[in-house]
């Protein structure tokens, strides 16, 4: 009880956000592990309310309003009843009899801490330079969430929840983010709050936007409910006029953000503004966070594959060995025009790829090695017979169909007419969709079995 | 749907003779007529005759009618010795027994059990069961009032002429009391497979069993007491002691969830499920339950589903996924053609703006220009019966309906080619248009 107080003290004495928030914080600080046992022990529900009343109202240091301090008298109150239930949950968990853990009930008291908080703020109890305590609300409402839902969902597997016959539930899949789901609302609800905060910049709640809106990012994409992510993006942009703009913000928010807001425009597909979001977020991105640099380089990569046909270089992959690992065999089946290669990296990669979401863009790779083969065929071709007048050999650029049809039945693309043959009607609308794709310039004169490829620049950005 | 107001069984006809009726018979009814019956057969009209045989509503005239038609022909059959005629019904009693036969063909225009499909009134079936209502099919002295109400109802549902009606009766009598034979048999066996007693040779009394009391379609209340019940398609009218009341099937169907639960056996699941349904129906209860139960069992049909079935259509519709991902027209106009069930219905929305796309590309890339054949056979322009001067106009009519009347042209050979090389952006257009009115992510 002392210890919090004190630190409490101390940060208001400064007026340090983050200090603040380090005594809600259901983590202890490192100085003091033992820090929630002690306040468990040294008072109960009702000892605790009129300890600390005394301490919040009459501190000679911090010299709280009754309002304000009546404000955070609930939030501890609240938080101390939440040590009690975290320890048993805690103690159960390391005990291993995780199925006792009830981490169900931390999340609910935990929203009780939130709601107190909450409640502080909008009676105008609390100052906004106090918003990192919401951080820490919005934070931990996700994480007690998602521990809630995955032991719910241990305990069902392990036919604990079988007791009653509840509706519907051996048959559904509802309720299996039940908590995560709540968290979201919750989290939102504190978006309102700082969106809704009428008080001038310099000591408004909107400094916390930016914040909360990743962490609700973060959960939606968890929920894989991505589509309520453009709502966000919509408040956020009805209140831009009167607000900071991004560059004012802390770095880590705008990275965290900019990463967000590309992968969200990488889901919907429009790759130029994608790349212009995860390149920001990269170059912003403090270099010794190498995990978060590895989640940008994830959305990037496929990305400038797309925009600019461009594959990672060795070097970048080898500084990120699990990058490497996802995406080496795709890149060099791109790089060699090998058509199986990428199908099997295609297939081998799949689960991880579709969780991550890139799966799609990784596909559409196939254009490009299709391309890198049929540029071969083209090198391949060689050279026609120097003209009369002419100084510099031209490549030749009438090229059967067939040497196309060859090409790629060695590069192992499924093309057989299951007759032993090759399906030229395939091996054509290949063609056909390189050369309306723009990866290559010619045309297909059917009657005749032959491509004929530009005189200049056949492959555009090829350097042929 | 499975709200059909139709009973929830199928009635079986019991067959009323060991021979097909003949229609020469009729013929020889004048010198029949002459005959003297035997002892038997007369006490047994003396009997229809006594006052305390009398059936309300069934006039002495009447049953008389029937009997200048019903002895002649057993006569002609020689079945009039095969008879017990001291146990035989009366002919009041016969007729009885015809009128509840008919009012259940009229009460079931099809034979669907569960109720799945209401409207799909099965127009064949029911005339298989009047031809075998009808002793004599195709002489009627007198016809009854509800036979009369019967064909109204027939007739509204049909629309045929009656003509028509008659000239398919007469051509299907003969191949109808075939499968009307072996159909009962079959029946026969099937019943006895369920453990279900056969009913007396006698098919007379058979038709004594089913309820005569009350109107047939009407709901049942049940009285069985047992959980668990085997599912049995109805032949007959349900017995109310074979059906579980609603509070029975509340239990069962909680206890049926459990063992579903802990043991996954989905024929027995499935079974249990079906008979919950139909004790459901034949009690006529539309309630909350009944669709906890519909909805409870279809989810776990479609869990387990018919796994096979589902995987075919599966594989495919990947396979289509990755044919439009790539592009691959041609790989996706053949899978269009080879869609197993009704996938291809699903696939209708999207081809005509896959046929835009793939027009732009053959457009963009075939030059200067390319025979129509390819384009009907490349994006499978079909006609109705493999008509492939059709299936060209199809084709025709779609490059026309986007603007491109001008690509088509005939050349001095009599082939007709698209103009490629001219086609510009007139496809490019459409598509972009179609795309648009079909917002899918990821088709851009």
């Amino acid at each position: 009880m002392d210890a919090i107080f004190e630190d409490f003290a101390a940060a208001y004495a400064v007026e340090s956000g983050y200090g603040l928030a380090a005594t809600i914080s259901p983590v202890p600080p490192k100085h003091d592990p033992a820090r929630f046992y002690s306040l468990h022990r040294s008072a109960n529900a009702f000892s605790v309310q009129t300890e600390l009343r005394s301490k919040l109202q009459y501190s000679p240091i911090v010299q709280l309003d009754k309002q304000e301090a009546t404000a955070w008298l609930e939030v501890f109150v609240a938080f101390h009843k939440l040590t009690g239930v975290l320890l048993s949950a805690e103690e159960a968990e390391n005990a291993g009899r995780e199925t006792e853990a009830r981490w169900g009930q931390v999340y609910e008291v935990w929203k009780e801490v939130v709601n107190a908080l909450v409640k502080g703020y909008q009676s105008g109890a609390f100052y906004a330079w106090t918003i990192p305590c919401l951080y820490v609300a919005g934070k931990y409402l996700r994480i007690f969430a998602i521990k809630a839902d995955d032991s719910a969902a241990a305990q069902k597997g392990n036919g604990f929840a079988y007791g009653g016959i509840q509706e519907e539930d051996a048959f559904g899949t509802g309720g299996k983010n039940e908590k995560l789901e709540d968290a979201a609302r919750q989290i939102n609800r504190i978006f309102g709050l700082c969106v809704s905060d009428r008080a001038p910049l310099e000591d408004s709640r909107k400094w916390a936007l930016y914040y909360v809106t990743n962490l609700l990012f973060k959960t939606y994409f968890r929920l894989n409910s991505i589509s309520l992510s453009k709502t966000i993006l919509r408040s956020l942009a009805a209140t831009s006029s009167d607000m900071p703009t991004l560059e004012l913000f802390p770095k880590s928010h705008q990275v965290t953000y900019k990463y967000y807001l590309g992968v969200i425009n990488f889901l919907e597909e429009d790759y130029a503004r994608a790349e212009e979001e995860l390149e920001t977020a990269y170059g912003m991105c403090h270099v010794g966070q190498s995990k978060n640099r590895q989640l940008i380089l994830t959305y990037l990569i496929p990305t400038k594959m797309i925009t600019k046909h461009q594959l990672p270089s060795r070097g970048l992959l080898q500084a990120h060995p699990a990058l490497s690992a996802l995406f080496t065999p795709i890149c060099t089946a791109v790089r060699t025009g090998n058509i199986k290669a990428l199908d099997d990296a295609l297939a081998i990669g799949e689960a991880e790829f579709v969780k991550r979401r890139v799966y799609l863009t990784l596909e559409r790779s196939r254009d490009v090695t299709i391309r890198n083969l049929f540029r071969k065929v083209f090198i391949a071709g060689g050279f026609m017979p120097l003209k009369e007048g002419e100084t510099t050999p031209m490549r030749r650029t009438r090229i059967p169909i067939s040497e196309f049809a060859t090409a790629m039945s060695i590069a192992g693309a499924e093309v057989s007419d299951g007759e032993g043959g090759i399906d030229s009607d395939e091996i054509e609308c290949a063609i056909a969709n390189m050369i309306y794709k723009g990866f290559m310039k010619g045309y297909i004169a059917r009657e005749h079995g032959m491509v004929v490829l530009s005189k200049v620049g056949a492959f555009p950005n090829t350097g042929v | 749907m499975a709200y059909s107001m139709q009973p929830a069984f199928t009635p079986v006809q019991a067959r009323q003779t060991l021979q097909k009726p003949n229609p020469s018979q009729n013929q020889a009814q004048p010198s029949a007529q002459k005959t003297s019956w035997g002892q038997n057969v007369r006490d047994w009209v003396q009997r229809a005759f006594a006052e305390e045989n009398a059936i309300h509503g069934i006039p002495e005239t009447e049953w008389r009618e029937y009997l200048l038609t019903f002895l002649p022909k057993l006569q002609a059959a020689g079945q009039l010795d095969t008879i017990d005629w001291s146990t035989y019904p009366t002919p009041q009693e016969l007729i009885v027994a015809e009128r509840q036969q008919a009012a259940y063909a009229q009460s079931v225009p099809n034979t669907n059990m569960n109720g799945y499909s209401p409207f799909s009134l099965s127009i064949d079936g029911s005339k298989k069961r009047k031809s075998g209502d009808l002793e004599v099919p195709d002489r009627e002295p007198v016809t009854p009032p509800w036979k009369k109400n019967k064909r109204g109802l027939e007739d509204r549902i049909t629309s045929k002429s009656k003509t028509q009606e008659k000239k398919q009766k007469k051509a299907k009598a003969f191949q109808d009391d075939l499968a009307h034979h072996q159909s009962n048999d079959a029946l026969e066996r099937r019943r006895q497979r369920f453990g279900h007693v056969s009913p007396v040779s006698s098919p007379m009394r058979s038709r004594d069993d089913t309820p005569s009391t009350e109107n047939p379609t009407g709901p049942v209340v049940g009285t069985c007491q047992r959980l668990e019940k085997n599912y049995f398609r109805l032949t007959s009218a349900p017995k109310p002691e074979e059906v579980r009341p609603v509070p029975v099937l509340e239990e069962m169907f909680t206890l049926l969830r459990k063992k579903w639960k802990t043991e996954h056996k989905y024929s027995y699941a499935c079974d249990q499920f079906k008979s919950l349904r139909q004790d459901l129906t034949v009690q006529h209860v539309k309630t909350d339950f009944t669709v906890r139960v519909y909805e409870a069992h279809a989810r776990i049909a479609l869990e387990i589903g018919d796994l096979e079935k589902r995987m075919e259509s599966v594989a495919h519709a990947l396979q289509v996924r990755a044919a439009l991902a790539s592009g691959n027209f041609v790989k996706f106009f053949r899978l269009f053609q080879a869609t197993p069930y009704l996938g291809a219905y699903l696939l209708d929305m999207i081809v005509p703006r896959e046929r835009l796309a793939a027009l732009s590309t053959i457009c963009r890339s075939y030059k200067p220009d390319i025979s129509l054949d390819f384009v009907v056979n490349s994006l499978a322009f079909h006609g109705e019966d493999d008509d492939s001067d059709a299936a060209y106009r199809n084709c025709i009519q779609f490059i026309c309906d986007h603007g491109g009347e001008h690509l088509i042209e005939r050349k001095d050979d009599g082939r007709v080619r698209l103009l490629t090389g001219k086609a510009g952006n007139t496809f490019e257009t459409a598509k972009k248009a179609a795309f648009r009115t079909v917002d899918i992510k990821g088709q851009k």
